[in-house]
């Protein structure tokens, strides 16, 4: 038993000193590469790009997965070139390694030299690691194509939102952060059988201001997909023109509350009267969603938008009422009209009846707030011109 | 029978006892490395392709609503809200609960972010208590503070998902210092599959100052080598790098971090907000969104992030330690309890066969096997099988398989993590030995007396007392940043 025991404690001894001797090596190894890149780096930076015989020198020295880890720490763009295609010269089995290695690590690596490089064969790899099944390769793909940043890159990530072989909001962000010009490639995104790619085309037409497509867009704003209206009625307001007025009114009516929400936001561009009077009668939603996006609205719209929200406060509805005192307090109008009346009441005589309608409709914390903005006197005077008419409102 | 003969029956029944339940732990943590390996591996993987500038500046970026609830910060709240303001992410909005603060908590936060009063009106979907005034930052539009009645943690988290504006909602406390890029390494876990995966969880490293934690020039917050600070982080590497990182692989991660933790704002309010009925809402919650999915049969996912995302203060003394442990234990008893019905039922799947027995073996059971092990000392002392030499061959054993555990978790940290400078990882694997002899102990104190408080249906929260500081400057409360 006692033998026993102790070649338990011996063993555990042993495995207790094993993994400990495992992080010392992995920390000095970690170390080690970490200092060799640095100094390697180092050199690289002291050698003209036009210096082949040094560079291949330094290159040869370099694995394909240091080479990707200096790339992505970042070298002077003529430096990376130069030495992408020094490894490429040197490593003929580079574009093998990149089609068809074991382990998406290497292939990841091979392809961001062959990219940096700028290898023809580097889109057909991005292109097929983006449709493979694993998540590590495309999401490696998106980020290189996003990085190479061309026309060419940007109609792979355009096809393969259509195609759908990755998470499609990745890919739209990709295209949605590149420079080259884009928005012409849109087209083929519109009559996808799949709702969420009609989704993302709607949203990059509104984010790349893509006007060409303004009439597609129109077309999704009436789609059988809630989601796919909803990204319709926000582009729109950000492409649309004045004859969209009518299709984004009529929006407001629709079934889905966030899809009224986004039409909301997007009427605000249109600041007219008959827009302010259509949004003042969201402020009545059943859906409180709705009902925030009308007061935003109404708060862009500005001075417009005064007439249809001052006739609010009288609404039957006390959440339609509450909203339109909240615009008026955001908008600073509420204070306004407040001054005006403190300054001089007869001349302000018009603002009085409003006033006391806006106190009386004005949750505590709403009135809290807009009191906090004016000064004792201030509050005073108005509290004694305002509270005869608090009742009669 | 003899007087002796029954001593050395008990003294060897309970000896049996402790040895199969400490060989059936050992056995467990074993199994759970395989996993654990795979998981930090394919998490750092994934880490090291995800294109974080695509993320980071992407207006399509899935935006997330930060709550923090408040109960007497006054000493860090400032340098907590300050990082959480400096996150880096591109659409996000903070939501400060402050719940019946009887300190200056609700003072520092006027002061340090300008906070004006402000007519939010907000949807009162989850039960509340009483919103005393909302305020917005006129320094910072994104912060938001909110100044309630004292209702609990978990009443204060429910008035800020009341407020919140997005989809998702990150779960924080304000007496924790976060990482810049905490934002975007948890939700870069929920943006694959934003329909299945409802929760997202992390962990936090430990200082007892965590705002004035400095980090070296390699990014590397230096060790705070205070050793209760040091055995607890030992801890915590052993729980969300081994077995944490495990549970999430196979989707039965059983305890969000009430640190840190992302939920889907619908799950939150599906399931009726957070509950104020248990003393902590973090694993009440957790255990609460299997049981509902799970009992539908809807695909979901709770998953751990094997990363650190902020500092967070530790007790420096015994008697917080205890206060802390001993709620903890209490918590996880409550919760057990109450969902005693997952436990082995085969409609829970993974959670009712490996993380419910888990937690009733490795937690709730684990003060009864202690106190077993303690009392068979004196019985086998009296009956004469108490040989010293043995005692302490096994004493050896337990401490150094032990340090063989945390020895493993440093390294899949280190691995994977590099989180540590090398003096401070040296420091780390000297303790580690030491822990069962100096912070087992305490901690076998505080699980008992946590155990006690469960069964008298104790429910307090007993916050330990903040560690003593300098007054704060604004320059090293931003340092961390």
């Amino acid at each position: 038993m006692s033998s026993l025991v102790s070649y338990v404690l011996y063993g555990i001894a042993a495995l207790w000193l094993l993994l400990m001797a495992a992080i010392a090596f992995g920390r000095y190894r970690y170390e080690r590469r970490a200092n060799y890149l640095s100094a390697l780096k180092h050199r690289l930076e002291q050698c003209s790009p036009l210096n082949a015989s040094a560079l291949n020198a330094i290159v040869a020295q370099l694995s394909v997965a240091q080479l990707d880890a200096l790339i992505r720490e970042g070298l002077p763009p003529a430096l990376e070139i130069a030495v992408a295609r020094a490894m490429q010269e040197q490593r003929a089995d580079l574009v093998h390694t990149a089609a068809a290695a074991a382990k998406p690590q290497e292939r990841i690596a091979a392809v961001r030299v062959l990219a940096a490089a700028q290898a023809e064969r580097t889109y057909d790899l991005l292109d097929s690691m983006l449709r493979s099944r694993s998540a590590a390769l495309a999401a490696a793909s998106v980020r290189i194509l996003a990085k190479l940043d061309n026309r060419r890159s940007a109609d792979l990530l355009i096809t393969a939102l259509r195609d759908g072989p990755y998470s499609c909001s990745r890919i739209a962000a990709a295209i949605d952060m590149m420079t080259a010009p884009r928005a012409d490639l849109l087209g083929l995104l519109f009559a996808a059988p799949h709702a969420e790619v009609r989704f993302w085309a709607a949203r990059l037409a509104g984010r790349l201001q893509a006007a060409q497509w303004a009439s597609h867009v129109r077309e999704l704003a009436t789609d059988v997909d809630p989601l796919v209206r909803r990204a319709a009625v926000e582009a729109l307001g950000i492409i649309g023109d004045a004859s969209d007025r009518s299709l984004l009114l009529g929006r407001l009516n629709d079934p889905v509350p966030f899809v009224r929400a986004h039409a909301a936001r997007a009427c605000a561009r249109f600041a007219d009267g008959d827009a302010a009077e259509a949004l003042a009668g969201l402020l009545a939603d059943r859906q409180w969603i709705v009902r925030a996006a009308a007061r935003e609205a109404l708060q862009r719209m500005g001075r417009v938008a005064l007439p249809a929200v001052v006739q609010a406060l009288w609404h039957s509805d006390a959440f339609a009422a509450n909203g339109a005192a909240e615009v008026l307090h955001k908008t600073g109008k509420a204070a306004d009209a407040a001054r005006q009346v403190v300054a001089d009441p007869a001349a302000a005589r018009r603002q009085l009846p409003i006033l006391a309608r806006f106190l009386s409709v004005a949750g505590p914390h709403l009135r809290s707030a807009f009191m906090c903005q004016l000064s004792l006197r201030e509050q005073h005077v108005l509290t004694s011109h305002v509270e005869p008419l608090m009742g009669a409102s | 029978m003899p007087f002796e003969s029954v001593l050395q029956i008990v003294t060897w029944g309970g000896y049996l006892a402790c040895l199969v339940y400490l060989t059936t732990l050992t056995v467990i943590f074993a199994a759970l490395a395989r996993m654990a390996v795979r998981e930090n591996r394919d998490r750092a993987r994934d880490a090291a392709v995800e294109d974080f500038s695509i993320v980071r500046s992407s207006p399509f970026t899935i935006p997330v609503s930060v709550v923090a609830p408040a109960y007497n910060e006054e000493v860090c709240i400032t340098a907590s809200i300050q990082s959480l303001l400096a996150l880096d992410y591109p659409q996000y909005e903070v939501i400060v609960v402050n719940d019946g603060s009887t300190d200056s908590t609700m003072k520092r936060l006027t002061q340090a972010f300008d906070l004006e009063p402000s007519a939010a009106l907000y949807r009162r979907v989850i039960d509340a208590t009483e919103i005393k005034q909302i305020y917005r930052s006129r320094i910072d539009p994104r912060l938001t503070v909110i100044d309630k009645v004292n209702g609990g943690k978990a009443d204060a988290l429910n008035a800020g998902a009341n407020l919140a504006r997005y989809r998702y909602l990150c779960c924080v406390d304000s007496d924790t210092v976060y990482y810049a890029d905490a934002l975007l390494k948890g939700m870069r876990l929920v943006m694959p599959d934003p329909a299945v995966v409802v929760g997202v969880t992390s962990h936090v490293t430990l200082h007892s100052r965590p705002e004035q934690a400095v980090r070296d020039d390699q990014g590397r917050t230096r060790l705070d080598r205070h050793p209760l600070i040091v055995f607890q982080l030992l801890d915590y590497l052993r729980a969300f790098i081994w077995a944490r990182a495990a549970w999430s692989r196979s989707n039965y991660m059983m305890c969000s971090v009430g640190a840190f933790a992302i939920w889907r704002r619908d799950v939150v309010v599906e399931l009726g907000g957070f509950s104020p009925r248990f003393t902590c809402e973090d694993i009440e919650f957790t255990f609460r969104v299997h049981e509902h999915f799970r009992r539908l049969r809807v695909p979901y996912r709770i998953q751990a992030l094997p990363d650190a995302v902020g500092i967070t203060e530790g007790p420096t003394s015994i008697r917080a330690l205890v206060s802390q442990r001993a709620r903890w234990q209490r918590v996880i008893a409550e919760t057990v309890w109450h969902y005693r019905r997952m436990l082995c039922n085969p409609r829970y799947g993974t959670v009712g066969f490996l993380g419910m027995p888990y937690y009733v073996l490795a937690e709730v059971l684990a003060p009864v096997f202690q106190v077993l092990a303690v009392a068979i000392v004196p019985f086998a002392a009296y009956s004469g099988q108490l040989r010293p030499f043995e005692c302490l061959q096994m004493l050896l054993i337990v401490a150094l398989g032990s340090a063989a555990f945390t020895c493993a978790a440093v390294l899949l940290q280190d691995r994977y993590g590099r989180t540590y400078a090398a003096s401070d990882l040296a420091y780390l694997l000297l303790l580690a030995p030491a822990d069962l002899f100096l912070y087992r102990p305490i901690i076998f104190w505080a699980q008992c007396k946590g155990t006690v408080d469960f069964l008298l249906g104790d429910r307090r929260w007993n916050k330990f007392e903040r560690n003593r500081r300098r007054v704060v400057s604004p320059k090293l409360a931003t340092n961390h940043q």
